[in-house]
């Protein structure tokens, strides 16, 4: 074998050449620290605008579907010192049903509740129908209880209510301090850490499907 | 020790000169010599056969970069002992590089001096209008006939993108020849 003509030419290449093969490192694309500062200030840039287009996108929808949040003085306990011994026993009576229907598992039974303001034992059913409220009266006796319609059963109030406890912690990530199925109110109260958590009225309403029967509420300071 | 200590060691005739170069360039001098030729004992032999080119062309010749004048001695000296040997040993890496050259120009007869000098300077510029990396990937498979896997492992390239510098390079060097009247 003989060496090839352009072997032997190649061994005659400058020495520069050569010894700049031996010692050579190719560059490693390196990021310098200003690229490093711009990357870093993109992408701060993108989080703040994406977080601010989210935030406008879900207030957008809480005004679009007018949905309040109503504001509740924290710390709030029942002031029962001027309660009297009529309103007490009002108020039992009011439970005491509540807890014989729940535990019926009346599919139409909706809340009870004692009124102050009217002084009357209320009682919701979804369809205010003679054979409902006849069916309520022979299983709590008879009692001075005023019917009215109301949207929820407390069961699908129930069951709203156990979906959310499922994802009490995602919930509370967004912003949610706490919920309960309200008699008076016959729906789900959901309590915000902010009149602001848009994203918490979006998941409560859209992602758990609590819509219509849910109500956000926000605590405030109560001065008095 | 630096190159000029070395050299002026050789200058004055020491014997401490080769033990320096040794110590220094021994390494290097293998790993030139193994990758030409297959016989660990043909290499050494011809490490060792450099140390006395050394020691007979330093004086008069002052080499401008010492390392380079020792790898082209023990390049030339191992592709001597390689066509020696070609009979019954032959360096399969070695023939794989070689035969990467002969599309580039063709003919394997011996060239005269002249003609191997004004070749090895036209690579020389056509080299020196290469990118770094191309350049020395080149240099590092048909100088040092370093493998593909040598050559991505000590630039840490891919093998893949190595074969293609060299197809590029191999490419554009032989438009290169062309343009310059030599026959390819």
């Amino acid at each position: 074998m003989n060496t090839p003509k352009l072997a032997a030419a190649i061994g005659r290449i400058d020495s520069d050449l050569v010894a700049d093969a031996i010692d050579y490192k190719p560059q490693k694309k390196r990021i310098t620290s200003l690229c490093k500062g711009i990357i870093a200030a993109a992408a701060c840039l993108v989080l703040v605008l994406g977080i601010t287009v989210i935030h406008a996108e879900l207030k957008q929808y809480t005004v679009q579907n007018n949905i309040q949040v109503g504001l509740i003085a924290s710390g709030a306990a029942a002031d029962f010192s001027t309660a009297t011994e009529h309103k007490g026993d009002k108020l039992w009576q009011a439970n005491y049903i509540h807890n014989l229907l729940a535990n019926e598992g009346v599919p139409f039974y909706g809340c009870c509740f004692y009124d102050s303001d009217s002084d009357k034992i209320m009682l919701g059913i979804t369809e205010n129908s003679e054979a409902n409220r006849a069916r309520i009266a022979a299983l709590i006796g008879d009692r001075d209880i005023t019917f009215f319609e109301c949207g929820y059963s407390f069961q699908y109030l129930e069951e709203l209510y156990d979906r959310l406890n499922d994802s009490r912690f995602a919930l509370k990530l967004l912003g949610v301090d706490g919920f309960c199925v309200s008699e008076e109110s016959n729906r789900l109260t959901v309590t915000l850490a902010g009149e602001n958590c848009y994203a918490a009225i979006y998941a409560v309403n859209e992602l758990y499907d609590c819509r219509g029967a849910a109500e956000f509420v926000t605590a405030v300071q109560d001065w008095r | 020790m630096d190159d000029l200590t070395i050299i002026g060691l050789y200058f004055a005739r020491s014997e401490q000169a080769i033990t320096e170069t040794d110590k220094k360039y021994g390494r290097l001098c293998r790993s030139v010599a193994c990758s030409i030729l297959p016989d660990a004992e043909d290499a050494d032999e011809c490490v060792n056969d450099t140390y006395l080119s050394l020691w007979s062309s330093i004086p008069p010749t002052s080499p401008d970069n010492l390392a380079a004048f020792i790898c082209k001695i023990v390049r030339n000296l191992s592709l001597k002992r390689l066509e020696y040997n070609n009979a019954l040993k032959r360096s399969r890496s070695v023939t794989v590089s070689l035969s990467e050259l002969e599309s580039v120009l063709s003919g394997g007869n011996a060239a005269s001096e002249l003609e191997l000098d004004t070749l090895g300077k036209l690579i020389s510029d056509f080299l020196r209008h290469e990118s770094a990396d191309a350049r020395n990937v080149f240099i590092r498979r048909y100088y040092f006939f370093d493998s593909l896997g040598d050559i991505a492992k000590r630039y840490s390239f891919s093998e893949s993108k190595v074969k293609s510098m060299l197809y590029h390079t191999r490419k554009r060097l032989k438009a290169f020849l062309e343009k310059e009247g030599i026959d390819c």
